[in-house]
């Protein structure tokens, strides 16, 4: 099982940890034999969709750079490091005036997205075992949210309860309401949602958690660094963030729309108050305090540095240029997708769209002409769809999608494409 | 009333078989999980439990499925589980007659021991 299923399976031939070491040249001419083996370079293969949201060439570069300057410096002991521990709160400081959060917020830094749910949720659990004697907790969240909060939920032992959406695919709050029992610690709502790109009502959900006294968080992991600019450009976005009473906590990429190397997320609690119950400082060992930015111990300070080189390298004037670059990539897929027989892109908010297929239309089918092309994507179940995700690329990419997906339509209502195209990846 | 004596027949098959067959039991040891099989109309589903070293079945669904792997419709959920091409059932999730709920993991062991 490769592409839905994991790693891949390879019988080696002989030991690969060799008895003497090699030299760096054929280290590195060894390293290059596996870069090509990927599909990475957005600008030479112009086809691939999904797998990568570093487009800006120039700001790339700078990442990189800033991220290869500062790999080794362990941001666990950022209080020996002056200049880290300078740099992360200028970094911390800029996420508060891009997201426009209140100056008295608390901004930590994780390895990803996932870590930023996880981090919710154990925030949640802390509060709702210390203040409301929650000893089974639950939480409640729409059927969209990402699936990282399943398995936070199955590591911690938590139960986790899907709300089925409501018929416009966004969360279904009354649903929800009805849901929320004494034991339910957490709701949360996406901004927006993965699988369809769209922003769930944050402020009735905010006002749902504030009614029931339950934590209130917002998954803002995919559009938490494009949702300001895009408001900014006119946009008509729901109200996601601090501005909504109920929000405790939010969760953002920085190695999304934040443009920073991988991998780099952030949570943010609304003030102290909140912060206090994710707080972790462990001594029940020889060694003393243990203290770590989240849940993680050992982090490297190179993809902070990157974003602290992005954020000011691009500065406002180049988010909104990158943004508007989205939103307009956006309406070029919506246009000519439109146009082919047998498929439609479903309206989004930002950041993702889906295009839907014609009943009887297998997707594994269309991956798999689509792969053969070089054009990736991925798909989405629910139903059957192809997930295209917003970044701001050029003309030429999304125009040599759009070729494909138009070239492998008919030949799979033909016949002459089905799953077994997909097989190499699967 | 053919699928349900199909999703009848697959529970004796996977309880006979965690009785004779030694390589079966080791496919379901430390497997502790609920598969439900169902049609979108609620018109037909069969619930079968893994634990223990064993296999329950019974008619009608549960409300603690680890997974639920739900047909369009009867037709074509005993066109695709009687089929001899592995891949039918990927197709059928690719064409939106079959929507898996819950863990996709799950459903994909399920259909490797079934098969």
């Amino acid at each position: 099982m490769g592409y839905f299923g994991g790693e891949q399976e390879l019988e080696f031939e002989g030991k690969l940890f060799p008895d003497k070491g090699a030299s760096r040249e054929d280290v590195m001419k060894m390293l290059s034999d596996f870069d090509a083996m990927d599909v990475t370079d957005i600008y030479s293969h112009n086809t691939i969709q999904s797998t990568t949201l570093m487009s800006h060439l120039e700001a790339a570069e700078i990442a990189k750079d800033a991220n290869r300057m500062f790999l080794r410096r362990n941001y666990l002991y950022k209080e020996l490091l002056p200049g880290c521990t300078k740099m992360g709160l200028e970094v911390k400081q800029m996420i508060k005036e891009m997201l426009r959060f209140p100056q008295d917020s608390r901004v930590r830094f994780t390895s990803g997205g996932s870590e930023s749910l996880y981090s919710a949720i154990a925030s949640a659990k802390e509060w709702a075992k210390q203040e409301k004697n929650i000893l089974k907790p639950e939480i409640v969240v729409p059927y969209s949210i990402h699936t990282a909060f399943s398995k936070w939920c199955k590591y911690a032992s938590i139960e986790i309860k899907r709300i089925p959406l409501g018929e416009d695919y966004r969360a279904d709050v009354a649903a929800m309401d009805k849901a929320i029992t004494k034991n339910t610690i957490l709701i949360a709502g996406s901004a927006p949602c993965w699988p369809y790109g769209l922003f769930d009502d944050i402020p009735a959900l905010g006002a749902l958690a504030e009614k029931h006294n339950v934590w209130m968080h917002v998954d803002g992991c995919l559009g938490g660094f494009q949702s300001p600019f895009a408001e900014k450009l006119g946009q008509n976005l729901p109200v996601w963030d601090f501005r909504v009473p109920g929000v405790r906590s939010i969760s953002a990429d920085l190695h999304k729309h934040g443009y920073s190397a991988k991998p780099l997320s952030s949570i943010t609690f609304r003030n102290k108050d909140w912060e206090q119950y994710y707080v972790c400082s462990a001594s029940d060992w020889p060694d003393g305090l243990y203290s770590t930015e989240a849940i993680a111990g050992t982090t490297s300070a190179g993809p902070i540095a990157s974003a602290w080189a992005v954020m000011k390298y691009l500065g406002e004037e180049g988010y909104l240029e990158l943004a508007k670059r989205s939103l307009e990539v956006k309406q070029r897929y919506l246009e000519k997708i439109n146009q082919i027989d047998g498929v439609e892109c479903f309206p989004s908010d930002l950041c993702t769209m889906t295009v839907r297929l014609e009943k009887g239309l297998d997707l594994f089918a269309v991956m798999g002409g689509l792969f053969e092309r070089q054009s990736y994507c991925l798909p989405s179940f629910q139903p059957p769809a192809l997930k295209i995700i917003l970044d701001p690329v050029t003309d030429e990419v999304v125009d040599t999608f759009v070729k494909d997906l138009a070239e492998v339509i008919p030949l799979v209502k033909a016949g002459e494409i089905s799953i077994d195209n997909l097989k190499p990846w699967m | 009333m053919k699928m349900r004596l199909v999703l009848l027949a697959l529970g004796l098959k996977l309880q006979a078989s965690a009785l004779f067959s030694k390589e079966f039991r080791k496919k379901i040891r430390y497997i502790n999980r609920t598969v439900v099989i169902s049609t979108a109309d609620g018109g037909c589903s069969h619930t079968y439990i893994f634990r223990n070293n064993m296999v329950l079945s019974h008619p009608g669904g549960s409300d603690n499925a680890t997974v639920e792997l739900v047909w369009t419709d009867a037709k074509t959920a005993l066109k695709v589980m009687l089929s001899d091409e592995a891949l039918d059932t990927f197709s059928a999730m690719g064409k939106g007659d079959l929507v898996v709920k819950g863990n996709f993991q799950d459903a994909l062991w399920f259909t490797d021991i079934v098969a």
